[in-house]
């Protein structure tokens, strides 16, 4: 009997979903890996998917999986890229995604109690009627709590209010066994649960600080010669910023092909060729004492103030630049302020070596570390991102070999782990997890190890010591491989328009419209939202087989435009749902019971109404 | 006690291009989220009806004005704002409000309410700058319409005597006169020319319906109306009254056009009408300026009713500026007084018609000194006509109106009419007058702000320009 049937018996009315293509939804994450790399090695297609309501569901799917050994695979909103929450050999898929309610917020203590699969978003927004907010948040703002505690933890603000683990109060983790845990960051085992990517347990609850909503935001961008210059600057402003009470919220660093991309998508120069840092600061009082402080400094090149606000202000959409790919491949890591101009350097080389042009974010993290992102832009349905896709993984050994830290491990990353964790500090947590989790149920295959099915090559491939050898010869040869692939293939050239083909593959897939959607709200189905709807028009592109059931469900939209509002990639999408659904009228007519049925379904839901409100 | 006089109403929608005060517009911004249907207790909001994911175009006719679904609209979406058409429609007598007013009443025969609450202004010219007495509105004048409180709306018209002879034996000398009794103190006045021959059968049936009557030019009075004859006030100059006979021998009232040899010979023509049947007689003098020397003369030579025609917005007719001209309330309180200092005003009726646009100017008309009063254009309205002012008068029918059954046109007439009756019920209770007929030039029931201004600041500055 199949995993599924044999839940279903024991499921009671937890939700579960175990049709082909709602489990197709559920094996992908935002990385754009071709199908022909996971499939191969990977049984990356779930047995089923459960989206539980509460902790005791959740147990009950733990228990069922240590009975029967099957992998469980915890998942958020999936708008990390590095196959986290992509299962290795099939198994149960707890998609916390609709457990999403804030379920108390403490305006006296400034603290909110939310569910793992609270949306940043919305708490910011509910904090904020209460005169408060977050303190850091990811620049995915749509993801969920639990998935960026489990993930990498750094983001906005992170330079003031430091890593999120100072902000999380209290946490309630459900371990492999079925127990539940309440821990504080004293607890020594509370560690175990940040960063460690749904390994040990199941995060359910978590208690956040937050603070007093900012008087104002005064952004400030500067401009310099070169990434050198820049990165002098930053560092002295990080060695004056406790003698002179610096009070930044955030420091960010953008090298000028980045700057240039955004020109590009606003079809106008409103920033110079050049590399910029951008400072913002949340009061009148700080912001004069940084500009008194940088008055010392001497001549400095600013931008206009509405050129920072707006550079400021699209800090929550980093995948815009999907546009002009469609494909955007990047690569994240931690490294050292000292070495970063260097690494930018060298990245650049080894990007122009394939016929790709790297540009850079970087968020500074304290006085010695940036939170580096090396991308490129370049395009999945080509043969050549077949050779662009190891290039992510040759800029990352780049920078560990440069003394960084990768930036979380997933499958992807796997083969780095000797760089994020030390021989003595990695024989702990598998300790730790052989205590946990003696059946190896929680996301299993990844992380510490690569495991496949069949023959196991991608264990091989992605042995650190292989990986890291194979990387360095491969980077060693870059010019070489590089030209060639360039010469026989092409360089990656930039987009100007998108059609409708385009706009399935510039869609970054990273959930925002999921967490905006009244018809996901309602139904906790994804196939009804944008994200689910392009993975429908990207089917019907390739001449696939579309199900009846699929079809109707591209008509379940409230027409509400909020995904459209919300898309980082402001991708047209009304106009591809019209597109869509007169295709799929073709096919199947209009579903008027279906469409009525789910509109009464809407109206009487609660939540729906919340959300409609909560937007006001 | 007879029975009351109640004017029926029903809900008689018309499927007509109205204009509407308010246009209601639903921004790019909707989010479909379907609140405002919600709100909406009068169904301006709906979901669409080919895809009802999507909101429909709201439905501004049907709005009163609440303002609900723009306060509650999740993302101000919905935006209220004046319509064009309604503020071009009209002019300055014909307010475009009372359109919005008369096409409902005659849709249901209700008294609409207009939004929240009245803001103002509290007087203007004409009609508007009297107020009624509501000294005893402590009751619910409901009663009045209802309940069991009777209020009589019937007026009398025809020639009364200024007193009774008795001869020695105390028998009465003196010749009572015929009167007609109308329920309502309102007639229909032709409205305009060249009326589609299923409006005009309307009216007349209409005005049959709730016992009144319509005035006729007597060429109009085909075979089609021959069953309505009684309700029928056929119009029509001195001179051709012998060509007409037939029609003239069946008739209550017969309404003559006034000439100035006509001063001269009423008596004769009043004899040569009396002859033929046995209607009386109106004599319709248009509200030229002085009309009330005109209309004295007429009384003193034994005129039974005069019938003081003004222009369509209320005014005289051929006065020597615009700006000077007078207004129906004015003109109709020169008539009154003109004869009460003749002594007279008793014996005679007199009915005014012109710019009667609203239910209140009825009552207003008739404390002014008016024994009832005639109506035209309101009823065109009430069939959906759109009236313009400017640059020149422009009445303007809906198209298709021909086409509309009888049975919905009458309807709406009465509706209108129901809606006006009640309204005077509702006057009347709040004044505490039971009996139309004793609403006539009682003034001392109305405050006329020009004297109240005049009694309150008169002093103040009327000194200084001396």
């Amino acid at each position: 009997m199949k995993p599924a049937d044999e839940f279903k018996k024991i499921a009671g009315d937890i939700k579960l979903l175990d049709k082909t293509e709602e489990r197709e939804m559920y094996s992908h994450d935002i990385g754009d890996v071709p199908a022909i790399m996971t499939k191969t090695f990977f049984e990356i297609q779930p047995d089923f998917v459960v989206q539980p309501k509460n902790a005791e569901e959740i147990k009950k799917v733990l228990v069922f999986a240590n009975d029967r050994k099957i992998p469980v695979i915890p998942r958020g909103a999936a708008s990390w890229g590095f196959g986290g929450v992509i299962p290795t050999n099939a198994g149960i898929v707890i998609d916390l995604s609709p457990f999403r309610k804030i379920l108390y917020l403490n305006k006296a203590q400034k603290t909110v109690t939310v569910e793992a699969g609270a949306r940043w978003s919305d708490i910011d927004i509910m904090a904020k009627k209460e005169g408060l907010c977050l303190m850091t948040y990811p620049s995915s703002k749509f993801s969920t709590v639990a998935g960026w505690i489990a993930t990498g933890g750094y983001g906005i603000n992170s330079f003031r209010y430091g890593h999120l683990v100072q902000q999380i109060v209290s946490m309630t983790v459900i371990l492999p066994s079925g127990e539940t845990k309440k821990m504080t960051p004293t607890d020594p085992e509370f560690m175990y649960f940040v960063s460690t990517e749904g390994e040990f347990g199941i995060i359910t609850e978590v208690n956040l600080k937050l603070r007093d909503v900012p008087e104002a935001s005064y952004p400030h961008l500067y401009y310099f010669t070169s990434d050198k210059a820049a990165f002098t600057f930053i560092e002295s402003l990080v060695e004056i910023r406790k003698a002179e009470a610096l009070n930044p919220n955030a420091l960010r660093f953008l090298d000028e092909n980045h700057l240039s991309n955004i020109n590009e998508l606003m079809h106008s120069a409103v920033f110079k060729k050049k590399p910029g840092v951008l400072v913002e600061f949340g009061s009148t009082e700080d912001d004069q004492k940084f500009l008194g402080a940088i008055a010392k400094t001497g001549d400095i090149d600013e931008a206009p103030r509405y050129v920072a606000s707006y550079l400021w202000n699209e800090r929550l959409f980093g995948m815009k630049t999907k546009r002009l790919g469609p494909t955007i491949l990047a690569s994240e890591s931690m490294i050292p302020i000292a070495r970063t101009a260097d690494f930018i350097g060298k990245a650049k080389k080894l990007g122009s070596s394939f016929g790709v042009e790297i540009f850079i974010d970087c968020y500074i993290l304290d006085e010695k570390t940036v939170l580096i992102m090396t991308n490129f832009l370049c395009d999945s349905r080509k043969l050549k991102y077949y050779i662009n896709l190891p290039l992510t993984m040759m800029l990352t050994k780049t920078a560990v070999s440069m003394g960084a830290e990768p930036y979380g491990l997933g499958i992807w990353n796997a083969a780095f782990i000797n760089y994020l964790y030390s021989e003595d500090k990695k024989r702990v947590l598998i300790a730790y997890k052989a205590k946990v989790d003696p059946n190896n149920i929680m996301n299993p295959g990844k992380f510490f190890g690569i495991k496949s099915k069949g023959m196991n090559i991608p264990a091989l491939v992605f042995h650190p010591a292989i990986f890291n050898l194979s990387m360095k010869i491969m980077i060693m040869l870059s010019p070489l491989i590089g030209k060639i692939a360039t010469m026989l293939m092409g360089e990656d050239k930039k987009v100007d328009s998108l059609d409708f083909e385009l706009t399935t593959h510039a869609c970054a897939k990273c959930g925002n419209c999921i967490a905006v959607c009244p018809a996901y709200l309602v139904t906790k189905n994804e196939e009804m939202t944008a994200k689910g709807k392009i993975a429908l028009a990207k089917k019907l592109i390739e001449g696939r087989e579309v199900t009846q059931e699929e079809a109707e469900n591209a008509f379940m939209c409230m027409h509400c435009r909020a995904c459209e509002e919300i898309c980082q990639t402001n991708l047209e999408l009304m106009m591809l749902w019209d597109a869509l659904e007169k295709r799929m009228e073709g096919k199947i007519g209009r579903p008027e019971e279906k469409i009525s049925e789910f509109l009464k379904k809407v109206d009487d839901n609660k939540e729906y109404w919340e959300m409609v409100e909560r937007n006001n | 006690m007879p029975k009351k006089y109640h004017i029926h109403p029903k809900v008689m929608p018309l499927d007509l291009d109205y204009v509407s005060k308010f246009k209601v517009e639903r921004g790019e911004n909707c989010i479909n989220c379907g609140k405002c249907t919600k709100v909406c207790i009068y169904e301006a909001h709906k979901r669409g009806q080919i895809d009802p994911r999507k909101m429909a175009e709201p439905n501004t006719v049907v709005c009163r004005n609440c303002f609900r679904c723009i306060q509650e609209c999740p993302r101000g979406a919905l935006e209220k704002s004046l319509g064009k058409d309604f503020l071009n429609i009209g002019g300055h007598y014909w307010h475009p409000d009372m359109f919005i007013t008369l096409w409902k009443q005659a849709e249901d025969g209700k008294v609409p309410v207009t939004g929240a609450g009245y803001r103002g202004p509290f007087t203007g010219t004409g009609f508007d700058s009297m107020w009624t007495d509501m000294s005893e509105i402590v009751r619910p004048t409901r009663d009045g319409i209802h309940g069991r409180e009777y209020i009589s709306t019937s007026v009398e018209l025809g020639r009364k005597l200024n007193h009774l002879v008795f001869d020695a034996d105390g028998r009465l000398l003196s010749k009572i006169h015929d009167t007609v009794d109308l329920p309502i103190p309102i007639i229909f006045d032709i409205p305009a020319d060249n009326l589609s021959p299923n409006v005009a059968v309307s009216l007349a049936k209409a005005a049959a319906k709730i016992n009144t009557c319509i005035i006729m030019p007597v060429a109009d009075i085909t075979a089609d109306f021959k069953t309505l004859i009684k309700s029928i006030i056929p119009c029509l100059s001195h001179k051709d009254i012998d060509q007409h006979e037939a029609i003239l021998k069946k008739a209550q009232l017969v309404a003559i056009e006034y000439t100035d040899e006509l001063l001269n010979d009423l008596p004769a023509v009043k004899e040569k009408i009396k002859k033929i049947g046995k209607a009386l007689t109106i004599i319709r003098v248009p509200a030229v300026p002085d009309v009330e020397t005109t209309v004295s003369k007429l009384a003193h030579s034994g005129a039974e009713i005069i019938h003081v025609v003004a222009d369509y917005c209320g005014m005289e007719v051929n006065g020597p500026t615009s700006s000077n001209r007078r207004l129906m309330k004015d003109i109709i309180r020169a008539v009154h007084l003109r004869l009460v200092e003749d002594r007279i005003r008793d014996e005679v009726t007199l009915i005014f018609s012109g710019g009667i646009a609203m239910a209140e100017h009825v009552p207003k008309a008739m404390l002014c000194g008016a024994d009832l009063t005639a109506i035209d254009m309101p009823l065109l309205i009430a069939l959906g006509a759109r009236l313009y002012e400017e640059p020149e008068k422009l009445l303007i029918l809906p198209e298709g109106l021909e086409k509309i059954p009888l049975r919905v046109v009458i309807q709406r007439i009465i509706n209108l009419m129901g809606a006006w009756h009640s309204q005077l019920l509702e006057v009347m209770g709040a004044m505490g007058i039971r009996e139309a007929r004793r609403l006539r030039g009682e003034t001392g029931r109305a405050i006329f702000f020009d004297d109240i201004d005049n009694e309150t600041f008169g002093k103040l500055f009327k000194k200084e320009k001396q």
